[in-house]
């Protein structure tokens, strides 16, 4: 590291730079040039010895290219004044060098934003989280705006302008589009993603102002997000759209909507959602959760009941309902009753009850993928239930004149060219809407993507889409509050923003405005009285949401559709299209961590499945594993099924997005051949990545539900990478749960019983379970090896951490913030397959049985749980041909080190490169270790990760070469760029993603979760410098977060100092719901977890008086339930 | 004879007289066993000898360049991964040093019991330890990710005051490993002194028959390197009486070192707190089961040599016989401690202990626990029958098992329990890739060099330990009069 620079030292030793920032000059015109030296000396400049290869791409590119392309020639001064956030430093505050600076900011999404703080790290955006202050979402985010960042450094990103294939400048771009919208009857169609900015709504007004019949807007997205709005504005005849406010709901019944993963805006859903969860003591109130699903979701997941259903028969669920709470319904011609069992009308009826209790704080909610007279049914049992204004709120919204992309199919022959602002029409657009059609109108594209699907140099000109880091914008979140899209650093590739297109679209050549001419003209229209400072200083407009429509002025206009859904005939099956939880609809697919984040639910890496049911695998002769075809019309893909538990028979769950046939480094790729390791699992053949694509077989963009297709098995073998091969928890009490009911009891009894001030009685709750039956020893034999030194101690802070497993709805964001904050590298498919992904935090999930047959009762009256047979040796091969996987409990588990107090890691360590710090933590000196991976050995929680290859230096098909059979290697080794293997953007692209706070691992050391002792330790010296004499030097709570716990929604993960009494973390362990996971290893873990309490309605058909996994557990250990206590008391001395 | 009416039968019958077995045969003179064990170095190698040399050297290098690779790659090209993150080097480095058991218990414990028959097995059984030894040192060496820091391992002062961590199992293995070589490879070659000093003096007087220049440049060259490894031993009084002096005290330090060398290797295992590992009966468990796997090698590599260089009389059936008895002994406690471990994890109530054993036999892995087994519980139980254990041919097939079934007990030991072990959601399975395989064959090479080097170059049995337990050793026995001489066991 190099020392810091001095304020206004300048250090210029080059004039070429990759990037340029614009965070250097805030509120100056000069600034110190000092982000030359960013990186050892060489490594990120083109330095004085650049070699001629680099010289003749320079020369090349820089013909007729004023400052742009990959090699930056010329650092532009920074345009425009960014305000950095609040709440770390005050405005105008002079930049440290070494200390990142935040800013705040807002990702775009499809029908909202997501306000976010994005950290600068020497003029560099490393790191995004939620904005903590801004009102509508209260910090939240999901993992796509975490992984968004790797976007902004994707090195496939389009870099050039071209036309007719031949390099062409930022400025001729705009210039031609000047002409094209000045030139006299020129017909010009504009073909756009969803957004919500009010600048482009504007400058699309000025637009059909000025041009009239001239231009025609239209609006394409291959998920339909907007279905809540347009169901919304249809029902009660006015432009609105729904908002769920899910923390009033105490019951929530939700068809088919998936509002905790993927639905937009699930980390708000989350957040919200969780609130309804917390129990900080047994007597608090908890929500309860129904869900009706055909693929298990992640909402399913946390269903306290879920009823399996085909997508397509949830109109008959909402039609049934609806007819229950007294709405006619007009029947189709088929009739509304065929189609559901008696056992899910028993289900619905007792679900329906509960609800009917919870007037107005009950909530049913439609999902996406459902047509729109669901949505408009379900807006009528909402009214019905008086739930209405109360737990969900209508938001008036602008009406738009904007076509889909059928529309422009139709109207093709109307114009004379198509301004494409960067949709993929050739890839998503649907197998009936001909996308090279449109491509071959259009003139002008904002392009991701150097190679993508579409990508054509005939007469296009391609234009490098800007990422939302690096272009000015705006956005409206879900409750209408407006943020702005403030960029942290100027464009990599000279990119261009689809503002910029239009305001060059509308005005000459001499009067463009520039994005952030357009964005504040727009705040000052909106908001003329407000400080444009204040709201790029703390990212929002104040008091600027959206008021409600009141519940008087909500009536329905439209009648109650109707609904009829033919049964599903005997070999037929469902396809469902669904958004993606890793990748989206395939915007996320060029994303390493986007792609190696396994799914929630499958735990799939790098590929996309066919799901399945088990029962429908075995009637249709599908193999867990193996390729199927799947036909629909015309159209055929091949993609390998996935036996799921928990899905609905009859029915295949297709996640979109993956299947990218253009030149992608990430989204597609593939694994050569290697004679020298063939590794059992991929044998000799060329093993391809990222996924299958199902996009042919959706006729229009949209659709999600299609009877119909043939699927058959082609019996190919298809290696799928997951990082979790087991299902079942073996009965072991790892995960500890609960129902509400049994929680309360145990309290009470606790409460009579147990003398309060006993520090191990607090862990009453799982002993009281008969969970706790492997106990911590209370006579030890050994000292204590941390407490035995109390002089070794800090005594002013000791890290905890504490995870609520009630809180935790498994979304992945904590796991992609982690990968993020901790330069965590990917590994690649083949990595995951062997079994060595990087991920320092980990989700385990488990799925928990119970017995197939709903019709055996136990003596209660309940269904029968048995407890699951282990397989044996073929286990893992046969678990997705039992029967108790078909209406699993999930449950989800954050798992990272535990940081134990005596750690067995530290002991086995020959070379003392893990040992514990003063404040409790288990470290790693990654400088001093081997290697030797015994810690990972005697790690209980296996939450050690090892870098097995160089992930960070070689590219993922050059892991396994060595410079004995690929020469070249050794040039990347010796850092000689010409004769190097790497592409040239791998040298330095992906390294403006790493976190300069943390260092980044090199091949043969081990590595693992250090409660962000980075951040800790700058949080210490902040503390430090704003305490000068006073000496209030412990941090507090406000002063320390770790990654995953700012990013976690549900505010599942709580870090903080135990010796500070005030700190929530101590709160959280004093929770009688504390547990510690393999506590009677006695290894003291500092990461605790409260276990989870579901809350089961005893008068639903499905009921269970305790939670398969407790019933797994005391089947496995031969507990019966009325001997549990005199277990507890014969093994407590174990 | 008729017994008549009161006579005692005590009288009448002459006892048999128990004969025991003498430990050369044919009652061969001094000079013969010299002619015989000298002359293989003397006399040109047969061709079966270049040929296997050839192979081996091939292997070896194959092997070096397997590492090559590994280290300018990492340590992924193994098969390893998060839940096994110690495989096949560790299996090979437990399995190689389990080898390099038997030679300092035959030299060491053997010559302090006074076990005479231990003489014509010793030499080579030591020369076994070290390379073995050598061997199995590669593998810690280079199975960790960082291999040019591996001497961080090594407790050397330094400016940061960076010590080793002295809890560490992994460090004890450091000590044990390196003191048991340094001490094997002293004894062994003190041992080798006298019989040095006896080639030498054989290479002066042979030189004459040298006709060439170049064998003559040879016979000089051979002349000065054995004198001086034998270190101007004259076989005086004063040499002798030092050299047994030294010899009982190296043998007095190996002793315990045979023992603590394999009881530290297990604690690699037995100090951490993973199910499987966990047992306090590995060290007793560990050493049996490295005697035994010793022993095995020893057989394999000692029977196809006394056919070869017609060493059958010096090596002979009843020394074949005798340690098939010390492997069947040590058969029976490996056999004893698998079946102690799932009592315990029964009997412990542990509820993740028994599920590792039980893992063990009917796991993913169950064909790796019952080779084990079958070869190491099973196979050796056949030397109850005497046939079993005086036929050569035999003897050398149920050898190799024991090769193999010992390579798998540390296979079944280090993989089975790591696979599976508290958290099913880290659950995983280990397959070795080639480098794995190829590096372990490759090590073979290693190991068949420098054995096939030692019977080239140096006396493959102690010359002169031999004849001191021939019946002609004994000043009481007229030389040449040895046909009265039954036993030669003195």
């Amino acid at each position: 590291m190099k020392a810091p620079t001095q304020k206004g030292q300048v250090t210029n030793a080059s004039e070429t730079q990759y990037w340029r920032s614009i965070g250097q000059s805030i509120g100056k015109e000069e600034h110190p040039d000092w982000t030359d030296r960013e990186f050892p000396e060489g490594a990120s400049e083109l330095p004085e010895n650049f070699s001629r290869r680099d010289f003749l791409k320079l020369m090349g590119a820089s013909a007729g290219l004023a400052g742009a392309g990959m090699l930056g020639v010329g650092c532009r001064r920074p345009e425009e004044v960014i305000v950095p956030f609040g709440s770390e430093q005050e405005p105008g505050q002079d930049y440290v060098h070494g200390v990142p600076m935040y800013f705040a900011t807002a990702m775009p999404t499809r029908t909202g934003a997501t306000p976010l703080l994005a950290e600068s790290n020497e003029g560099r955006p490393t790191k995004v989280s939620g904005n903590p202050d801004c009102p509508s979402v209260e910090g939240s985010a999901d993992g796509f705006a975490y992984a968004s960042i790797l976007n902004l450094y994707d090195p496939d990103r389009a870099r050039q302008y071209t036309k007719n294939g031949k390099v062409f400048t930022k400025r001729n771009a705009l210039d031609e589009l000047s002409e094209m919208g000045s030139k006299e009857g020129a017909r010009t169609a504009f073909l756009m993603p969803e957004s919500t900015s009010p600048s482009r709504k504007r400058l699309i007004r000025d637009i059909q102002a000025k041009y009239g019949d001239r231009v025609g807007f239209y609006v394409h997205e291959a998920l339909d997000f907007k279905i809540h709005q347009r169901a919304a504005t249809e029902a009660f005849g006015r432009p609105i759209r729904p908002s769920w406010k899910l923390a009033k709901a105490s019951v929530v019944l939700s068809l088919d909507c998936d509002f905790m993963g993927a639905e937009e805006g699930s980390g708000h859903y989350t957040c919200d959602f969780s609130k309804t969860r917390k129990l900080a003591k047994a007597s608090d109130q908890m929500s309860r959760l129904y869900s009706v699903e055909a693929l298990l979701s992640q909402t399913g997941a946390n269903a306290d009941h879920r009823l399996r259903s085909n997508a397509s028969q949830i109109a008959l669920v909402a039609s049934y309902l609806a007819r229950k709470l007294g709405i006619e319904v007009p029947s189709g011609s088929a009739g509304v009753d065929t189609g559901l069992s008696d056992n899910q009308t028993a289900w619905l009826d007792a679900c329906l009850k509960d609800l009917k209790n919870h007037s107005g704080k009950g909530l049913v909610l439609s999902g996406y993928r459902q047509p729109e007279a669901v949505h408009i049914l379900v807006h009528r049992i909402n009214d019905a239930l008086g739930n209405n204004g109360k737990t969900i709120e209508f938001l008036p919204v602008e009406s738009e004149e904007t076509g889909s992309l059928q529309d422009l199919a139709n109207d093709l022959g109307k114009f004379d060219r198509v301004i494409d602002l960067g949709c993929n029409v050739q890839y998503d657009g649907g197998a009936s809407i001909r996308g090279d059609a449109i491509t071959q109108r259009t003139e002008f594209r904002l392009t991701n993507f150097k190679h993508d699907e579409s990508h054509s140099s005939e007469g296009i000109i391609n234009a490098p889409r800007a990422h939302y880091l690096e272009s000015w914008g705006d956005a409206f979140t879900s409750d209408g509050t407006l943020v702005p899209v403030q960029p942290l650093i100027a464009p990599l590739f000279d990119a261009m923003s689809e503002l910029e297109v239009l305001a060059a679209f509308i005005a000459g050549k001499e009067k463009r405005s520039t994005g952030y001419e357009v964005v504040q003209s727009t705040f000052d229209e909106i908001a003329p009285e407000q400080s444009w400072e204040r709201y790029l200083h703390v990212g929002f407009l104040q008091d600027s949401q959206t008021t409600p429509v009141t519940a008087e002025d909500l009536k329905f206009s439209s009648d109650v559709p109707s609904i009829e859904v033919a049964p599903i005939k005997t070999g037929e099956v469902e396809l469902i299209f669904t958004r993606d939880y890793s990748v989206d609809d395939g915007r996320f697919a060029n994303n390493g961590w986007c792609q190696e984040v396994p799914d929630p639910i499958t735990k799939i890496t790098w590929d996309n499945v066919i799901s399945v049911s088990r029962l429908t695998s075995e009637e249709l002769n599908l193999k867990h594993g193996e390729m199927a075809e799947l036909r629909l019309g015309e159209e055929k893909v091949e993609a390998p099924v996935w036996v799921q538990p928990g899905q609905a028979d009859n029915c295949l769950g297709l996640p979109l997005g993956y299947g990218r046939t253009g030149k992608l480094r990430i989204a597609n790729f593939e694994y050569e051949s290697r004679p020298l390791i063939n590794n059992e699992f991929f044998g000799s053949e060329k093993i391809p990545v990222g996924g299958f694509d199902f996009y042919p077989l959706r006729s229009h963009p949209g659709v999600s539900i299609v009877r119909g297709g043939k699927i058959r098995s082609t019996g190919k073998a298809y290696p799928l990478s997951s990082t979790q091969e087991h299902w079942s928890m073996e009965g072991r009490p790892i995960i500890r749960e609960a129902t509400l009911a049994e929680y309360r009891k145990s309290e009470a009894k606790r409460a009579s019983e147990i003398d309060k001030e006993d520090y191990n009685e607090k862990h009453f709750f799982p002993d009281n379970l008969g969970l706790g039956s492997h106990a911590r020893n209370e006579g030890k034999i050994y000292k204590h090896p941390y407490k035995a030194n109390p002089e070794t101690q800090s005594d002013m802070h000791q890290w905890g951490m504490s995870v609520d497993l009630n809180s935790c709805m498994g979304c992945n964001a904590c796991v992609i913030a982690c990968q993020s904050e901790n330069n965590i590298p990917i590994v690649g498919k083949e990595q995951v397959a062997n079994g060595r992904e990087m991920h320092w935090l980990r989700i385990d999930r488990y799925y928990t049985g119970r017995n197939h047959n709903p019709q055996e009762k136990d003596p209660n009256g309940l269904p029968l749980i048995k407890a699951i047979k282990d397989k044996g040796q073929d286990g893992d091969d046969l678990q997705h041909t039992e029967e108790w996987i078909d209406d699993p409990q999930v449950v989800n588990m954050p798992m990272s080190c535990v940081h134990c107090e005596s750690a067995p890691c530290e002991s086995v360590c020959p070379v003392n490169a893990t040992v514990h710090d003063a404040e409790g933590m288990n470290v790693m000196a990654y400088n001093r270790c081997v290697g030797t991976r015994y810690c990972s050995n005697n790690c209980a929680w296996k939450v050690r990760r090892f870098n097995y290859f160089d992930y960070n230096k070689r590219p993922l098909e050059n892991l396994y070469d060595s410079p004995m059979t690929k020469p070249s290697l050794f040039f990347d080794w010796l850092g000689d760029r010409e004769k190097s293997s790497k592409d040239e953007d791998e040298w330095d692209l992906l390294k403006l993603a790493k976190n300069p706070q943390v260092s980044v691992r090199m091949r043969g050391v081990m590595e693992k979760c250090d409660y962000c002792s980075a951040r800790i330790q700058n949080a210490k010296i902040a503390k430090k410098v704003k305490a000068g004499a006073s000496g209030d030097v412990m941090l507090k709570d406000t002063d320390i977060k770790t990654a995953c716990q700012s990013a976690c929604s549900a505010d599942a993960i709580t870090f903080g100092n135990l010796l500070d009494k005030d700190s929530a973390v101590v709160a959280e362990k004093a929770n009688t719901r504390t547990y510690e996971t393999l506590d009677f290893l006695d290894n003291g873990a500092r990461t605790t977890y409260l276990a989870k309490v579901r809350n089961p309605n005893p008068d639903m058909p499905d009921a269970y008086e305790k939670p398969f996994s407790t019933k797994e557990y005391k089947a496995s250990e031969g507990h019966g339930d009325e001997h549990d206590h005199h277990h507890h008391e014969k093994e407590g001395g174990h | 004879m008729s017994l008549e009416a009161g006579q005692p039968v005590v009288q009448t019958t002459t006892p048999k007289e128990l004969v025991r077995e003498p430990l050369v045969l044919n009652n061969r003179s001094l000079g013969w066993i010299t002619n015989q064990v000298v002359g293989i170095i003397e006399g040109d190698m047969p061709k079966w000898w270049n040929i296997a040399f050839g192979v081996s050297f091939v292997l070896m290098l194959m092997s070096f360049g397997y590492i090559g690779y590994l280290v300018t790659t990492g340590v992924g090209v193994w098969g390893l991964n998060h839940p096994v993150a110690w495989g096949w080097a560790i299996v090979n480095f437990v399995f190689w040093i389990g080898i390099g058991h038997a030679g300092t218990l035959i030299s060491a414990i053997l010559f302090l019991l006074r076990q005479k028959w231990r003489t014509s097995v010793n030499r080579t059984a030591e020369a076994m330890t070290i390379f073995a030894v050598i061997c199995a040192g590669i593998f810690p060496g280079i199975h960790v990710g960082r291999i040019w820091l591996a001497w961080w391992l090594f407790p050397l002062p330094n400016a940061n005051a960076i010590w080793p961590q002295f809890r560490s199992p992994l460090l004890w293995d450091v000590f044990a490993v390196s003191t048991y070589f340094t001490v094997s490879l002293l004894f062994w070659y003190m041992g080798l002194i006298p019989d040095l000093a006896t080639i030498r003096d054989r290479l002066r007087k042979n030189a004459g028959q040298c006709k060439t220049g170049l064998g003559k440049m040879i016979n000089k060259l051979k002349q000065f390197l054995y004198g001086l490894f034998s270190m101007g031993w004259i076989g005086s009084n004063r040499h002798w009486r030092n050299y047994e002096k030294a010899y009982l005290l190296l043998a007095g330090l190996s002793t315990p070192l045979v023992l603590s060398v394999h009881s530290i290797v297990s604690f690699d295992f037995a100090v951490s707190q993973l199910p499987g590992w966990h047992t306090t009966i590995f060290p007793p468990y560990f050493v049996a089961g490295a005697v035994f796997s010793g022993f095995g090698m020893v057989l394999t590599l000692m029977i196809p040599m006394r056919t070869i260089f017609n060493l059958e009389e010096i090596i002979t059936v009843r020394h074949l016989e005798l340690m098939c008895k010390v492997i069947m002994a040590t058969g029976t406690i490996v056999g004893y401690a698998y079946g102690m471990e799932f009592f315990i994890a029964w009997y412990g109530g542990n509820p993740y202990e028994l599920y590792a054993f039980k893992n063990r036999a009917f796991g993913p892995y169950w064909w790796a626990y019952w080779i084990m087994i079958s070869c190491n519980v099973i196979s050796p139980q056949l030397f109850w029958f005497k046939w079993c254990r005086r036929t050569p041919w035999f003897i050398f097939v149920v050898s190799i098992f024991v090769n193999i079934g010992m390579w798998f007990e540390r296979f079944v030991i280090v993989v089975t329990s790591l696979h599976r072990d508290y958290l099913p959601s880290s659950w995983g399975y280990y397959s070795p890739t080639q480098v794995d395989i190829l590096t372990f064959v490759g090590t073979f090479g290693l190991f068949m060099v420098m054995f096939l080097l030692f019977i080239r170059y140096l006396p493959t049995i102690t010359i002169f330990e031999v004849k001191a337990v021939t019946p002609q050793a004994d000043p009481h026995t007229v030389e040449g009069g040895a046909d009265k001489v039954k036993g030669g066991d003195y």
